[in-house]
């Protein structure tokens, strides 16, 4: 049974309800994820981890229950409390996300890709992109920065994804079966180089992931099932 | 040795039973640290084969009845299955063989041997010296080896080994004679949950906790990666997909418990 504290966690989940018409994906969840944890999020397909993602990163708002968000130096908020405009303003500043196909911009090129956040959140050009190839170099893709994703392999293209999911220093990063689409060799070097990169900055990081090999580079996982968490887990007050 | 009416302790217990026209020997075994024997379970016998089809069968450590007995660690079999629940994949090289092996390259001390075998296969799990020279006496006995005489080595052993022609034989055969797949499908946590069932105790919790001991070592072996030569990374990976699928496994039966509990309570 793993005893989690709420003191040093960034967030915090009460009572999670979420639903989809009749379907009951989340059953009044409670979770908290420590200041720069990595955290495995497991379960069946349908379970509601991809939802409780959701709600912890502000995507959705939960229909009961509350997420708090304690960023350091600053006050903690309710996130399943704030309006819309500024949750997305939150997910840009204080978020990252990388999911299972990149998804990245076919029409631009590696670097720009990776630059988004960052000009989004109003950095200039030339230092958005002197960023960007910076970190795409650490990720292994010198000189790929002009290339369009369409001409990268599924592994490099997955690096840009991270590349761009870390490029503005988030504070939490949420990954959805972040190397789910990749053979094992290309999953291991992602990783690899995802995990390098968080535990130097203390990135917080909330995976969803399938694959226990994956949730092994987890400090620790929970599992979700029906919509609550598995047994051996339990939150203090 | 306990409640011999139990299946559940029977399943725990350190005990070889072996089938003797429908007789149970007892039979004194080592197995890692742990001695035993036992009486007998015909009603614990006759549950498991109805279930399993077979007994269980600890392994007996670094093969005492010869070089083609089974492999080191704690692994259990039930019948002609094994299973690697309890070292949740530790390595399951087979010592002898593999000392054997490493000795048909060139002739060798003991010494030098234990810190080879050590390098390449000993990761956690380095082989004590007098399991080695109990090896190599057996391996002497069974004439796979023989002494060379009194040369000085690096160590305080100071005999010299070379392997026979019968010895390269035996590691020739070792190396391509296939091992068993899907040695595990019959597992100790298998009958487990199975007994837990029977026993009406919560199996759901059973699998829960060994998962967790499962991403455990998945965590450990993941580590022992980092900054590992590539022998070592490859080794790491062997465990972590046989953990993996284990993981399926337990994942898998968790979501069909309700199942299993109705097919044994009609059974």
């Amino acid at each position: 049974m793993s005893t989690i504290s709420t003191t040093s966690s960034v967030l915090s989940a009460r009572g999670l309800h979420h639903s989809f018409g009749q379907t009951k994906a989340l059953r009044g969840i409670d979770l908290d994820v420590q200041r720069g944890e990595v955290l495995a999020v497991m379960g069946p397909s349908g379970s509601g981890k991809s939802t409780l993602l959701h709600c912890l990163a502000g995507v959705l708002v939960p229909d009961g229950g509350s997420v708090t968000y304690r960023p350091a130096g600053r006050s903690p908020m309710e996130t399943s409390a704030l309006g819309e405009p500024k949750r997305a303003r939150l997910r840009l500043t204080d978020f990252g996300f990388v999911f299972q196909f990149g998804q990245l911009l076919p029409e631009l090129t590696a670097a720009d890709n990776v630059s988004l956040p960052l000009l989004l959140a109003g950095t200039r050009r030339p230092e958005a992109l002197r960023r960007s190839t910076e970190l795409l170099e650490r990720l292994g893709l010198n000189g790929m920065g002009t290339k369009l994703p369409g001409e990268l392999s599924g592994g490099q293209a997955q690096r840009v994804a991270v590349a761009r999911a870390l490029v503005a220093s988030p504070a939490v990063l949420f990954a959805d079966e972040p190397t789910g689409s990749l053979d094992s060799l290309a999953s291991e070097n992602v990783l690899t180089l995802l995990l390098e990169l968080v535990r130097e900055a203390g990135t917080t990081v909330v995976m969803i992931t399938h694959d226990a090999r994956t949730a092994a580079y987890a400090d620790r996982e929970v599992i979700v099932r029906d919509g609550g968490l598995g047994a051996g887990y339990r939150v203090t007050a | 040795m306990g409640d011999s009416s139990s299946p559940a302790l029977f399943l725990q217990s350190s005990a070889r039973l072996e089938p003797d026209g429908g007789q149970l020997r007892t039979r004194r075994f080592h197995s890692g640290n742990r001695h035993g024997t036992v009486e007998g379970y015909a009603e614990s016998k006759k549950l498991l084969r109805k279930f399993f089809g077979a007994v269980p069968v600890p392994d007996q450590g670094l093969d005492p009845g010869g070089i083609t007995g089974p492999r080191h660690g704690r692994i259990c079999h039930i019948g002609s299955w094994r299973c690697g629940m309890h070292s949740v994949y530790r390595w399951g090289v087979n010592n002898s063989l593999a000392l054997l092996g490493l000795l048909s390259r060139q002739p060798s001390y003991g010494y030098d041997l234990k810190h080879s075998y050590d390098r390449y296969f000993g990761t956690g799990k380095a082989l004590a010296f007098g399991q080695v020279y109990s090896t190599l006496a057996r391996m002497v006995r069974d004439e796979l080896i023989r002494a060379l005489g009194g040369e000085t080595g690096s160590g305080p052993d100071r005999k010299k080994y070379e392997i026979t022609s019968a010895g390269q034989v035996k590691v020739h055969e070792w190396l391509f004679t296939p091992d068993v797949p899907s040695e595990s499908l019959q597992s100790n946590l298998f009958a487990k949950t199975v007994i837990a069932l029977l026993l009406d105790d919560d199996a759901d919790r059973l699998l829960d906790v060994q998962r967790s001991e499962h991403m455990t070592r998945m965590r450990e072996l993941t580590r022992l990666k980092k900054d590992a030569d590539l022998m070592q990374v490859l080794m790491c990976d062997h465990g972590l997909f046989h953990i993996e699928a284990d993981l399926r496994w337990i994942d898998l039966t968790g979501a069909r418990l309700t199942q299993l509990k109705k097919e044994l309570q009609s059974a």
